[in-house]
């Protein structure tokens, strides 16, 4: 399954409508996530996906698609 | 002089869902208490409990707003929204009720250890990573006011009452004299209360005023305030809201009048060597007095007092003990109920129960019976109603008694709207 596809469940089991996300949705302004669920989301992405996330480089993400080459890009748990 | 008014009540309790659900259950004189299945309560003294199981939270909030908080701010919330929709009330509407002349006061004894524990038992098991970062605004008591003001755009003044289980008359109280104050126009004032967790329920057991109830006992018959067989407190789960406006408020906007807040006072009477309170009942039978002459009325004129009915002995006795000091020569003649028994005793949303059943009461002229209550204790000779409920045509003003560990007093008269003038 492509990373996407894997965000989207990850935000689907926090909640998240799915279907309202797209590349180019806005994280905060478009889907109202604020720094404590940023942090909830990095630790849900650890754990799924045994990746190791910085909560700080994770909330430079501005749309879904940001988030998708940030988590891409994120070393796996050693 | 400036009137107090109740415009609309909303209530989440074992009873159901909604107020209507409360009151039918209060004047049936039937228990719906039951042995708990939240968690395993094997280990426990006291087994049973008032379940608020109608009450799924998943269908009446956003999953988002559900996994951020606590049961006892989903049961505040809807039941706050409840009351305000029976008001006739909408918060920032060009129509509605400005959002900073809001005010809302909210009581509770135990937080939200649901949420907690599990959070802190990851923290143990897990390490910090685990742990959700929700926890620190879920769990504490004021959460429930804070999400009730998001969640409902309010910007006026918010408090939490935390004083035991007298907690929701001081929010009722303060919401009065916030009114009478100029501070807002309208105030939502109730409590929430979700006891149901492994720790918060060991806390209640520790705090040494619940009825022992194992597996072999009948769960619909734990709870006898003032009986002979008392033995004492049944613990419930649930929230209760009322909308309070100032009289020319109300009346200026069309608003249903419920009822009027027409009497309160607090104090206290924290007695040593035991954390608890007088035993001889004074101190709170002067708080009573107050509230009927702040009401304007003598305790002849009274048409029903609902006890605080803890079940706990010592309790029920300095109850009985403050009614008949503050009755007088009418001891006979008002009857006193104690409608807690068929629910449960929800703590820091208890008095804002029973003032939303002291509205129906006022509204129907009927006086809920007290369950369980068979045989009255040793000198508890007040006119309690037993068995059925019992029709009060004339009932005008009805004193509720709200008390809570460390000696916490308060009492509230709530007249008929037709008293209002």
């Amino acid at each position: 399954m492509v990373m996407r596809d894997r965000l989207l469940e990850i935000l689907q089991k926090l909640k998240f409508e799915p279907q309202d996300i797209t590349d180019g949705t806005n994280l905060r302004q478009d889907l109202g996530i604020d720094s404590t669920e940023f942090a909830e989301i990095a630790v849900a992405i650890e754990r799924e996906l045994h990746l190791v996330i910085n909560d700080e480089e994770l909330q430079l993400a501005k749309t879904f698609g940001d988030l998708v080459l940030y988590v891409a890009s994120a070393p796996t748990v050693a | 002089m400036t009137r107090v008014v109740v415009t609309g009540t909303g209530a989440i309790t074992p009873a159901g869902i909604g107020t209507d659900a409360l009151w039918k259950r209060a004047l049936s004189g039937r228990s719906c208490i039951r042995r708990i299945d939240r968690f395993d309560p094997g280990s426990y003294r006291c087994q049973v409990a008032g379940q608020a199981d109608a009450f799924d939270a998943k269908w009446w909030l956003p999953g988002r707003f559900t996994k951020r908080t606590d049961r006892f701010t989903h049961l505040a919330v809807v039941a706050a929204e409840m009351a305000l929709h029976d008001a006739g009330l909408s918060v920032g509407d060009p129509d509605g009720v400005a959002p900073d002349r809001v005010a809302v006061m909210v009581g509770n004894v135990l937080g939200g250890w649901e949420f907690a524990e599990r959070e802190l038992r990851d923290l143990w098991v897990n390490g910090i990573r685990e742990v959700s970062p929700y926890q620190a605004t879920a769990w504490f008591p004021a959460a429930p006011q804070g999400n009730i003001c998001i969640r409902l755009g309010i910007k006026g003044r918010a408090r939490t009452f935390v004083c035991d289980r007298a907690s929701a008359a001081y929010a009722l109280v303060h919401g009065a004299e916030t009114l009478l104050r100029g501070q807002a126009d309208v105030v939502i004032a109730g409590g929430t209360e979700q006891p149901l967790s492994p720790y918060a329920w060991l806390c209640c057991q520790s705090g040494g005023f619940l009825a022992p109830s194992d597996a072999t006992a009948d769960p619909e018959a734990a709870y006898r305030p003032f009986d002979r067989a008392h033995g004492g407190t049944v613990v419930g789960e649930g929230s209760a809201f009322l909308v309070l406006e100032r009289l020319e408020h109300a009346r200026d906007r069309g608003a249903p009048i419920l009822a009027e807040v027409a009497g309160w006072a607090v104090n206290t009477d924290g007695y040593m060597p035991y954390y608890t309170s007088e035993p001889h009942g004074q101190t709170m039978s002067a708080a009573m007095t107050r509230s009927l002459g702040r009401a304007g009325i003598s305790a002849d004129q009274l048409g029903c007092v609902i006890a605080d009915g803890s079940g706990v002995p010592r309790e029920d006795a300095a109850e009985v003990l403050a009614l008949k000091g503050m009755l007088g020569g009418s001891a006979d003649a008002v009857p006193v109920t104690a409608v807690k028994a068929s629910y449960g005793h929800l703590l820091g949303a208890a008095t804002a129960a029973d003032a939303a059943i002291a509205v129906k009461m006022l509204e129907y002229g009927q006086i809920p019976p007290v369950a369980n209550l068979s045989r009255p204790a040793p000198g508890f000779d007040l006119d309690f109603v037993t068995g059925t409920a019992r029709e009060a045509d004339s009932l005008r003003h009805v004193l509720i008694v709200s008390r809570g560990l460390g000696g916490v007093n308060a009492s509230l008269v709530l007249s008929s709207s037709q008293e209002e003038g």
